[in-house]
């Protein structure tokens, strides 16, 4: 069979069924895990920055959160084994998107530090680590499987 | 343009340039392109969407995993058995240099059309 494959068609059909094989996520899923960890990261700041009846509620609320997060990723490993194709999680992204995705964290978690020893509260951090978590997981998600 | 299969040798070492030939027949070409592109896949998901035959692809697997670049792992979802397979880092790094040879003799094939 392959003995009368020429180089190209032999390409052609390599190229067609590792395409097959990524498994890009639902079209909902990037926006819907970045504002979900936007948001809970940024409630569990926001309550550690006012007091009363409403810290413990966007607290609450923002651990909620956060926990719906991680079933979201629970659910796409779920699907995944499911379908009997596990990912690739270091090549599923272009080059470009790795490094937009890694400049984000950088930049993300150094404001944040920043934010915290200038502040001395934990809460500013948190909101930007939350703005910078959603930001990177967005890119991340939409850029699965390009590579 | 020639065939991407060079002669019968002894080892399995590709020459330098030339295909390799753990990857010329046509399901172990899919079976590699597939798990290339995943980091582990069923063995009854990767039959479905390559178009292959149960035994067909199960003697392309055995063959892979003999050259060491395929490894076979036997698991369970839920209560089913699945046999789960995935490219060795040096299958990877075979079947990345087997497109680049593919890739080159394309391209010089293309070169030396009228």
């Amino acid at each position: 069979m392959g003995t009368e494959m020429s180089p190209e068609a032999a390409l052609h059909a390599a190229d067609a069924v590792r395409r097959a094989a990524a498994d890009a996520p639902p079209r909902w899923f990037p926006a819907v895990v970045a504002v979900v960890a936007t948001g809970g990261l940024a409630l569990v700041g926001a309550s550690t920055l006012i007091g009363g009846a409403a810290s413990a509620a966007l607290g609450v609320s923002g651990v909620v959160l956060l926990a719906v997060l991680l079933g979201l990723h629970l659910l796409r490993v779920a699907q995944w084994r499911r379908r009997g194709v596990i990912p690739r999680a270091d090549q599923a992204l272009t080059p470009r998107r790795r490094w937009i995705a890694l400049a984000i964290t950088l930049i993300g978690t150094a404001l944040g530090a920043v934010l915290w020893g200038v502040t001395g509260r934990p809460g500013w951090p948190l909101i930007a680590w939350g703005v910078v978590a959603g930001a990177e997981s967005w890119c991340r998600l939409t850029g699965w499987g390009r590579a | 343009m020639g065939p991407c299969v060079s002669p019968e040798r002894g080892d399995r070492t590709p020459a330098p340039g030339a295909p390799n030939e753990a990857f010329t027949t046509l399901p172990k070409l899919k079976l590699a392109a597939f798990l290339a592109g995943c980091a582990e896949a069923d063995f009854n998901t990767v039959t479905d969407t390559c178009d292959i035959t149960p035994s067909t692809l199960s003697k392309a697997a055995t063959a892979l995993e003999q050259a060491g670049y395929l490894h076979i792992r036997k698991g369970h979802v839920g209560r089913r058995p699945r046999t789960w397979l995935s490219l060795t880092a040096q299958g990877r790094a075979a079947f990345d240099d087997h497109l680049a040879t593919l890739t080159r003799l394309t391209e010089q094939g293309r070169a030396h059309r009228p």
